[in-house]
């Protein structure tokens, strides 16, 4: 599963208009999660089509980045993302988004995007499995 | 709902830092939503105990602030977001982050971080959920 990062103005309007172009394409997101400072941001998105997606983003004016998704099941207990960031970290890994996208009974799963993603499933090992729960 | 939104620098290691300095504080994160641009990062958590946060993220001498969000339910389809996001756009309220706080019932619970939550709400109209619903 692949997310992109997309890089927003801080104003009024700004989400609506990608969200809404990504829609008119039949684009589902699938998941989100945003963040604003000084005057931009930044749209971590999930889609149910990444083909258009980026293909609109290519034409689109504006820098994004597509980034590679993993996720991790974690118990929905203190310090269990500590674990989990703490084993990407260990390994050097460094996080560029991370999204909730699922609670499954006391599992809730969680996307990171990552900068390397063969070593992060391999720090986060037994955590992957999702026990029934996708991104 | 209180969210916090913690400016990190953008290295590995700096989640790990924050997540273990609320764990070993028994406090749970129950939602996260995180970006980074450049060399910044930012992340938005949400825990089971607010207060408690505020006290461990002053200890550690972060960034932070703590907001509102105001929960919306989205249905999976195309346009779902955009019409909320929309909905806010129309009144001219700036979406500062966006927190996903899962799925029920079929629906995509967003949690927006705005500028004024009461016209926010009042502009999600049904899309919005009070405290309540959550």
């Amino acid at each position: 599963v692949r997310a992109f990062i997309v890089e927003l103005e801080n104003r009024p309007g700004s989400l609506a208009e990608l969200s809404e172009a990504l829609g008119e394409r039949g684009v589902n997101i699938v998941g989100v999660a945003g963040m604003t400072w000084n005057d931009r941001g930044a749209v971590g998105i999930i889609t149910n089509n990444d083909a258009t997606a980026r293909k609109f983003l290519e034409d689109r004016e504006g820098d994004y980045r597509e980034v590679e998704l993993v996720a991790a099941g974690l118990e929905d207990r203190p310090g269990s993302l500590a674990l989990a960031s703490r084993r990407l970290a260990d390994r050097g890994v460094n996080i560029l988004a991370a999204m909730t996208t699922s609670m499954l009974g006391s599992k809730v799963t969680i996307a990171f995007a990552v900068d390397d993603a063969a070593a992060a499933r391999e720090a986060l090992g037994e955590l992957t499995n999702l026990g029934g729960a996708s991104i | 709902v209180r969210a916090h939104i913690v400016w990190l620098e953008d290295r590995a290691g700096s989640l790990a830092h924050l997540c273990e300095a609320l764990g070993t504080r028994d406090i749970n994160i129950s939602g996260i939503s995180a970006t980074t641009w450049e060399d910044r990062g930012a992340v938005a958590i949400t825990t089971d105990d607010a207060d408690a946060t505020a006290a461990v993220l002053d200890a550690l001498a972060a960034d932070h602030r703590a907001v509102e969000l105001v929960a919306a339910a989205l249905e999976d389809r195309p346009r779902a977001l955009a019409e909320a996001a929309g909905r806010l756009a129309e009144r001219d309220i700036n979406i500062r982050a966006v927190v996903p706080m899962g799925v029920r019932d079929g629906r995509r619970i967003i949690g927006f971080v705005v500028d004024v939550p009461a016209a926010a709400r009042d502009a999600l109209g049904d899309l919005a959920l009070t405290d309540a619903d959550l």
